[in-house]
């Protein structure tokens, strides 16, 4: 039985339960990419996701927020508290001169508030079509800026899907240098791929 | 014959999956790449002024401007151009996976200014991640997207291949199949609750 565990066991078990793990990571990030790469067939042709965003509530509203440079975060929690919404995951930029976008990445629902800093007056906005929006958001959605716990543990799967990418490459090329078969497609199916890759990095 | 679709997809497009990989993690944990929340462009640096003579007039369009130019300049490629001829004044964003140029023309001047952009790994890992689509006049332009789409294809030739290879394994049907819900149920529940 202890003979079982050799390093070659452990390789193709390695190389097979992380994909099964990561199984809906993987077509999620597949199907999304095609969203990206041909956003011209969606909406219209326009490229834009989602569709529009409309209106659905405003109000005056001042809160203190600097000519420039980053907005601060508890600024954008008054924001977000005013307009009567909880939300743990959230970011805001400057969407122009006088305007604050915050962002509320949610995958069931799409909003957004908007600031007029001159004006001093908060726009809650809704998108209803957001089809593409969601497969964007599942494919763009990351990082650990969010006070979240489970906003974190997507964060920690999609460094765990980007750990099993590395280890797909290393686990996978173990396997086929066994196969002495495979040994000279393999070979020259890797140099093309580097060569492609690079030609594309002097000449893009 | 799916083992060798399987493995030799993976040979070809190993650069690629290497550089999704750690330009996803550059994004992910931009605070400890780049010490803020925000990615640092490098700097663009000029490398020549050119006598450049043209008799562009105002309602020219801008975009065939810029393709003259960049004729002009034997630099053509994937580009943007911003401003506009009435303003008196193009910048032209010559977007490279290395280096990209940035060449300003202004109405009036005999010459034109070319900068090029600093190296930095992060930032180009990023760039190189975000590139995608067929939306601009030129072939490599469209062979990068060709390839983006082999890749979209290979990873759900991966996923179905894999599952195929996986199911003719009894050995490992029953903790490969845990291993599957456990990620399919970890899934439905984050993209249900956040």
């Amino acid at each position: 039985m202890a003979g079982k565990y050799t390093f070659q066991y452990i390789n193709r078990r390695m190389h097979l339960y992380l994909g099964m793990f990561c199984l809906p990571w993987f077509i999620m990030y597949g199907i999304s990419s095609l969203a990206f790469n041909h956003n011209n067939l969606f909406n219209n042709g326009s490229g834009q996701p989602g569709g529009e965003w409309a209106e659905v509530q405003s109000w005056p509203f001042k809160v203190d927020i600097p000519e420039s440079g980053e907005i601060p975060e508890e600024a954008t929690r008054e924001l977000i508290r005013a307009a009567g919404l909880e939300a743990k995951a959230f970011g805001a930029y400057r969407a122009g001169e006088n305007k604050i976008n915050i962002y509320l990445p949610n995958f069931r629902k799409m909003t957004q508030l908007n600031y007029w800093t001159t004006e001093e007056r908060l726009v809650l906005l809704e998108r209803k079509k957001f089809t593409q929006q969601f497969i964007g958001g599942l494919h763009a959605r990351g990082g650990y800026q969010h006070d979240s716990f489970l906003d974190d543990t997507w964060a920690f799967v999609v460094d765990v899907v980007c750990v099993a990418f590395l280890l797909w490459v290393t686990t996978g090329m173990i396997m086929w240098w066994r196969v002495p078969a495979m040994r000279g497609w393999g070979t020259l199916a890797l140099v093309a791929g580097i060569l492609s890759f690079g030609s594309f990095m002097v000449f893009l | 014959m799916i083992r060798k679709i399987h493995l030799l997809l993976g040979m070809f497009l190993t650069p690629w999956v290497v550089m999704y990989a750690l330009s996803t993690m550059v994004m992910q944990h931009r605070e400890l790449v780049y010490g803020q929340k925000q990615r640092i462009n490098p700097e663009f640096k000029v490398v020549r002024e050119e006598p450049y003579q043209a008799s562009f007039k105002t309602g020219d369009d801008r975009e065939a401007v810029a393709l003259q130019i960049l004729k002009d300049l034997d630099l053509e490629g994937a580009h943007s151009v911003r401003g506009n001829l009435e303003q008196g004044k193009l910048e032209i964003n010559r977007n490279r996976a290395i280096g990209s140029y940035r060449i300003t023309w202004e109405a009036g001047s005999d010459t034109v200014k070319v900068e090029q952009q600093e190296f930095g790994l992060a930032f180009f890992l990023e760039i190189l991640h975000r590139r995608s689509k067929f939306n601009q006049p030129y072939w490599m332009n469209d062979a990068w997207a060709v390839i983006v789409d082999l890749f979209i294809v290979a990873v759900l030739g991966w996923a179905f291949t894999g599952l195929w290879m996986w199911w003719g394994m009894k050995s490992t049907r029953k903790l490969g199949g845990v291993v599957m819900a456990g990620g399919i149920l970890l899934f439905t529940y984050l993209v249900m609750t956040i």
